[in-house]
């Protein structure tokens, strides 16, 4: 029995269709996984079936549940189509919370609109949900403000919001994006947890192969707003029949295969650090307390190697990277550099988020020379240098007349490696470059920065989360916890530690199972 | 909440001793003799003897820091000290003033939100169209219009062309409709061109947050969706603002009152400082200064209580993963 069926469906705006003419089912009980890149129409058509289409976006074709047309529901009966027949997971957790409600609040309000449900009794359903999404003191969790809670925490509470009215289909739209992989690990388990008890029907929207794996029965590929395979999951790996699928199996064997070996084999070294140590204090009026980001870290990174460094949120990542980026001193320890040109003017840091490092009134021509605006370099040699960096990133020439707000997250990555190579940068920083990456972006990335190494001779410190790209990339990762080095070795090597640490976080590497070490062949 | 609540306290306690000494050291500075105010015509019949003896009187021939803790010891046992015009005690010409002040501070701040509630949650709710377009010119124009040229205005059609409302005074008291009205408009029309964007700004922001779309698709009606969540979101500053706002209409009052012959604490003020009379107008600073900053801190605090995120000590407000 279909439960969701879409008939034609097309989104139109201005500039022409997001969604052309999706037709595809869905049956009750099933886990359907909806896959493709940023800008492929996957959310766009979850809010198409949720009838919360952006201003000036107009629907055709039809949309039914049980049957029913959606888009010709009465006020009344939509309402309850949105709270009791469906339910729906964000992927941020953050903006989709009002800020100056408490976590039982946006509970008692769902069940006073669609149960008429009201006081104790609410309350008490209230607890009982934030209980069910597996968080330990539901009580704490309750009285919490939004922002007091962790990213995760935030989306076991979306999701137990969404099951607190007993929905019979889930859609959950990138619910494990840029969380943790442990933490991604969770709310997947959670998800499945949801569909045994219930025996509801899950949508599940994402970017990630590794997550659609695990999750589905059924693979919807969506690519430039169609809908272009649509079959059992397992015939997506093993026998894709369109150019969009078979992109993604071979950017996931990129994204999650092993490195060519290194060339040079025993590098000169460029940066050696050992024993840098760093503390920040907070506290209030009375008691300071002192909170250590970094003790006694030591590391080194050979000219034109690529180092990864992983580890959870809060381990000391980032302030490793300021630190080698020399944004701040450190408070002890050392950092000797063995490289052509003074540290840290040699060393570029490329920011999580490059869009939000650039002046967004300044062309990408003139932000890839900035650094030689520094130099005194002429204005006509700075436009050629310019044009030439950003065919060496890939970028069409046009993007130099072009702003960063017109240009795509992975346009911006490029961009940001572009400037670091104007100024000849013999080490880059990646700091978490992937995270808001899909991830044919992802594999794309990852083979710019190996030919740039190739070509250029550049040292990159590869700073994430991300463990499976960093088994792609690197051909050293080093494993970072609460500030201490943990482990570190080759990809190969850490596959096979024994450090309980690095074992629990290869664990949750989603679509585990998968040989990461295998060279591109055998995904399977 | 407790540690904020010390801290604001502290701080406004901290504010209010700086600004005393500041007004009293600036008084000095006031070119004239208080002597003046206090004989009048009289005045050229004084000897330079007379004078410095009047001075001496008035405990003025002492440094300025030793007057001023003299003075503000006085203050804090209850003396502020005769007015030099009429000799009754400043305390007492002051509070004569208050009711007139408080009536007329009132009507015109209860206009002046009320506007901008109205103009700024409508214009926001239609964004970009045509009635915002016409709002936000009228509130530039009300921005750009000065307060005393647009009480005259208002004077000469309301009282002398149409004749409907009296051009000054108090008439019966300070609750006679009548009087008020002219006076009280002109100070909020005078502020609510600011206001209305304002607010128009802050509905606006607060209505495109992303928990709106997550609230709609759980299916909670609209209405509710804009009492419950879009108000609440905006109120926090701008109750913030509306405590501002007080500040800006009492030093505003001191040209309207002045205008409409309002018997209010503005208009003495004016006149006092004119007539050197340095007690009551001292009086009249710090007791503006209090209120202004009391009204601070009762927002500040209000706007706390109904926005966690503005309670922060410390690691709080961060967006954590």
């Amino acid at each position: 029995m279909a439960i969701l069926e879409l008939d034609r469906l097309t989104v139109a705006g201005d500039r022409g269709d997001i969604i052309t003419g999706l037709t595809f089912s869905i049956d009750e009980g099933e886990t359907a996984v909806m896959i493709g890149g940023s800008g492929s129409g996957k959310s766009m058509t979850a809010r198409a079936v949720l009838g919360i289409l952006p201003d000036g976006l107009r629907a055709s074709g039809d949309v039914r549940f049980h049957g029913e047309s959606v888009f010709h529901m009465p006020t009344e009966r939509r309402r309850t189509y949105l709270g009791r027949g469906t339910g729906i997971v964000f992927q941020d957790s953050f903006g989709t919370f009002d800020p100056i409600r408490t976590i039982r609040q946006h509970f008692t309000e769902l069940f006073s609109v669609h149960l008429g449900l009201k006081g104790k009794d609410a309350d008490r359903r209230a607890l009982y949900w934030i209980g069910r999404a597996g968080i330990l003191d539901p009580v704490r969790v309750a009285a919490a403000y939004p922002h007091e809670l962790s990213g995760g925490m935030r989306q076991r509470i979306q999701i137990a919001l969404a099951a607190s009215l007993e929905p019979e289909l889930l859609i959950a739209d990138e619910p494990t994006t840029a969380l943790d992989l442990n933490i991604q690990d969770a709310i997947l388990e959670l998800l499945k947890e949801w569909k045994k008890e219930t025996g509801g029907t899950l949508l599940l929207i994402t970017h990630d192969l590794g997550v659609a794996r695990e999750m589905a029965d059924r693979m919807l590929v969506m690519d430039n707003g169609r809908l272009v395979e649509d079959g059992p999951a397992r015939q997506l790996f093993t026998a894709p029949r369109s150019r969009a699928a078979m992109q993604l199996t071979d950017d996931w064997r990129t994204v999650g295969g092993a490195p060519p070996a290194d060339k040079a084999a025993s590098p000169s070294h460029l940066l050696d650090v050992s024993g840098l140590s760093m503390s920040y204090r907070t506290g209030g009026l009375f008691k300071k307390r002192e909170v250590r980001a970094l003790d006694e870290v030591s590391l080194s990174i050979g000219s034109g190697e690529i180092v990864g460094l992983i580890g959870e949120s809060g381990g000391g990542k980032s302030t490793l990277a300021r630190l080698l980026a020399g944004i701040e001193p450190a408070r002890a320890g050392a950092i000797s550099w063995h490289g052509t040109r003074n540290w840290p003017d040699a060393v570029q840091w490329v920011h999580q988020d490059p869009a939000a490092s650039f002046n967004p009134g300044w062309t990408a021509g003139r932000l890839v020379a900035e650094g030689l605006e520094y130099r005194g370099t002429r204005r006509t040699e700075r436009e050629r240098t310019a044009r030439h960096l950003l065919s060496e990133v890939g970028l069409p020439s046009e993007t130099a007349q072009q702003y960063p707000g017109e240009l795509s997250g992975g346009m911006n990555q490029r961009l940001a490696l572009a400037r670091t190579l104007a100024v000849s940068a013999e080490l880059v920083v990646l700091d978490e470059p992937f995270a808001s990456l899909d991830m044919s972006t992802q594999a794309k990335m990852i083979r710019l920065i190996r030919s740039l190494r190739d070509r250029e001779g550049t040292a990159f410190l590869f700073i994430t989360h991300d463990i499976r790209a960093a088994f792609a990339l690197c051909s050293r990762i080093y494993v970072i916890r609460q500030g201490q080095i943990e482990d570190h070795g080759s990809p190969a090597e850490l596959a096979a530690s024994e450090n309980p640490y690095t074992k629990s976080l290869l664990e949750h590497v989603p679509g585990r199972g998968v040989d990461l070490c295998n060279n591109g062949g055998g995904v399977l | 909440m407790a540690l904020f609540l010390l801290k604001r306290v502290a701080e406004s306690a901290f504010v209010l001793v700086l600004g005393s000494l500041l007004c009293f050291a600036f008084i000095q500075l006031i070119p004239g003799d208080p002597a003046a105010a206090m004989y009048g015509d009289q005045l050229q019949k004084l000897t330079e003897a007379d004078r410095l003896r009047i001075s001496e009187n008035l405990g003025l021939d002492e440094p300025v820091p030793v007057q001023y803790i003299h003075w503000a010891s006085q203050v804090l046992q209850g003396n502020w000290g005769a007015s030099y015009l009429t000799g009754e005690p400043a305390d007492e010409v002051i509070v004569r003033t208050l009711l007139p002040t408080a009536v007329l501070l009132m009507a015109s701040q209860v206009l002046m939100i009320g506007l901008a509630l109205f103009f700024g949650l409508t214009s926001a709710l239609r964004r970009d169209g045509l009635y915002d377009r016409i709002v936000l010119a009228a509130s530039v124009l009300l921005m750009a219009i000065p307060p005393f040229w647009l009480g005259l205005m208002m004077m000469l059609f309301f009282s002398i062309r149409l004749g409907v409302l009296p051009s000054s005074g108090m008439g019966a008291g300070p609750f006679s409709i009548s009087h008020l009205i002219l006076p009280a408009l002109v100070i909020a029309l005078s502020h609510a061109g600011y206001y209305i964007r304002l607010f128009r700004n802050h509905f606006a922001a607060s209505s495109m947050g992303g928990h709106l779309l997550a609230l709609r698709a759980r299916g909670v009606p609209h209405r509710r969706i804009v009492i419950a969540h879009i108000l609440p979101n905006a109120a926090a500053p701008l109750i913030v603002y509306t405590g501002a706002s007080l500040a800006v209409s009492l030093a505003g009052s001191v040209v309207v009152e002045t205008i409409f012959s309002w018997p209010g604490l503005g208009r003495l003020a004016l006149k006092s400082a004119l007539a050197h009379d340095y007690p009551v107008l001292l009086g009249i600073i710090l007791l503006s200064m209090a209120f202004v900053i009391l009204v601070n801190l009762l927002a500040s605090l209000l706007a706390a209580w109904m926005d966690p995120r503005l309670r922060g000590s410390g690691a709080e407000g961060r967006n954590g993963q």
